[in-house]
């Protein structure tokens, strides 16, 4: 009997994990409310590993902040001046992947100016925002006026070609230290 | 009919891969306090005062916010590494019980959530399978026992045949996995190309498309390949080789690793007792077990 109940238990478990992280199909956008509730945080879990594409660019995070109506150097988040570690660069260079896709999926141009307010509005911006805050506070902790976000893009040859790597810098606007991150 | 019978007999009769269960158990844990060890050095920039992870809303709960905890209680962090760390060597070791096996798995929530954009897929699949383990200790030989282990490395097998599925699954779905550019545009990444060795390969059109479709041929056949018996040991090999291409090309020693170390759970019995003796480890599997299995 308990033999049978084991199996029941890990077969249910499994079903419904499957219907979880498949996440593109029919059937798992159906059952989502109810397999949200019973994988998260429990048994949280997303195997997408560079599925279903894999990004054509590469996205770094730099940040700059204003004191005194002057505006300090860009600073890239995934490296510090006294501390080095590969978890700080690979902290920064995930929310820069986020930021690569809100950008591709947001950012659109309206009489010739880029728009950033959709991209602000995303939850992805105030995770750069907030990691630009917390970098800033451990290189000089002295309090600043505004502070910018800057997404570096790296778009490499396509696949196949031998064309140049283009480089493009994306600045969203400029926040003051008042505000809070949208 | 009768098969099945006997099948389900098996479960509670025996725990069937004792020394499977025993080297799975000590290379997870390993893991896992390995893991912790090398984000001590930056714990405060993870989980402290003055972390990079912006806090994630926790939803209402007492149950939900155990895994939370870490989330607006940063100062305590280093608790909850101390204790965290501290149970995994005793699970190791197999000491006290259940109680180790249960701190790993809750406190190795708490620190993912709080530290999230620092964890990758390496731990999570460590972290999954440190909660099968809950269930598991192949000391035993009650009929309940062997129950708990058998489902319990049964699960963790499945677990790993559900990463490869569905992140093979999911990668059908993608155009640059269809055209074969996947690999080149991942090499392209100056953090999964940290020597350069990967820029260096992807200038070679011809191996990015072999690894392209090497890479996805393997994942999309490994849960069923992986059952043949017949197979199995080169399939784990090939794995290991695919694995150590992650380790050392795209310095992702984290998750090749976390994804080597998942294999124990399909190595033969014999294997495992083989390289448990080699290391010198016991694996005091109950002579009644035993006795019950040969009867």
């Amino acid at each position: 009997m308990l033999a049978v109940i084991g199996v029941l238990a890990l077969v249910i478990h499994f079903v419904i994990t499957l219907l979880y992280v498949s996440s593109t199909s029919y059937l798992s956008q159906i059952s989502r409310p109810i397999t949200e509730k019973y994988m998260e945080p429990a048994f949280y879990q997303g195997w997408s590993l560079f599925a279903p594409d894999v990004a054509h660019w590469d996205c770094k995070v730099d940040y700059r902040v204003m004191r005194k109506n002057s505006w300090g150097s860009w600073n890239y988040t995934g490296e510090l001046p006294n501390q080095s570690h590969p978890k700080i660069q690979e902290m920064s260079i995930k929310v820069g992947h986020y930021m690569g896709f809100l950008l591709h999926d947001n950012l659109y141009e309206e009489n010739g100016v880029m728009r950033f307010d959709r991209c602000e509005a995303n939850g992805y911006y105030r995770m750069a925002y907030f990691m630009a805050i917390a970098h800033q506070n451990k290189i000089d902790s002295s309090p600043w006026d505004s502070l910018q976000i800057r997404a570096r893009m790296i778009f490499p040859a396509a696949f196949g070609t031998k064309a140049e790597t283009i480089y493009k810098n994306y600045d969203f606007p400029a926040r003051g230290a008042t505000q809070a991150a949208p | 009919m009768n098969k099945l019978q006997e099948k389900i007999q098996g479960i509670y009769l025996q725990t069937h891969r004792p020394s499977s269960l025993r080297l799975f158990s000590i290379l997870l844990y390993s893991w896992l306090l390995l893991y912790l060890l090398w984000n001590v050095p930056v714990h405060e920039l993870i989980w402290g005062r003055s972390s990079f992870n912006m806090p994630i809303v926790a939803p209402p709960g007492v149950f939900q916010n155990i895994y939370y905890f870490l989330v607006y209680n940063g100062p305590l962090s280093k608790w909850v590494l101390i204790i965290h760390g501290i149970a995994c060597f005793l699970a190791i070791f197999r000491c006290l019980g259940v109680i180790p096996r249960i701190l790993v798995y809750i406190t190795g929530a708490m620190l993912y959530n709080a530290g999230y954009l620092s964890y990758n897929g390496g731990y999570i699949l460590c972290w999954l399978m440190s909660f099968y383990l809950i269930f598991a200790d192949s000391r035993g030989s009650h009929p309940i026992r062997n129950v708990l282990n058998n489902i319990a490395i049964t699960a963790c097998m499945m677990q790993v045949m559900l990463v490869y599925g569905v992140a093979a699954w999911l990668k059908w779905q993608g155009n640059t996995w269809m055209e074969g550019s996947s690999v080149y545009y991942t090499l392209q990444m100056e953090h999964f190309s940290p020597a350069g060795i990967g820029n260096w390969l992807s200038q070679f059109y011809w191996l990015m498309l072999i690894l392209n479709y090497a890479g996805l041929f393997y994942q999309s056949l490994f849960p069923i390949v992986v059952l043949f018996k017949r197979f199995r040991t080169w399939w784990l090999l090939t794995g290991l080789g695919f694995h150590l291409f992650i380790i050392i090309v795209m310095g992702l020693w984290d998750f090749g690793l976390a994804m080597i170390i998942s294999y124990a759970v399909f190595l033969d019995e014999e294997k495992s007792a083989g390289i448990l003796k080699k290391f010198g480890i016991r694996n005091n599997q109950s002579k009644a077990s035993t006795i019950r299995s040969i009867v």
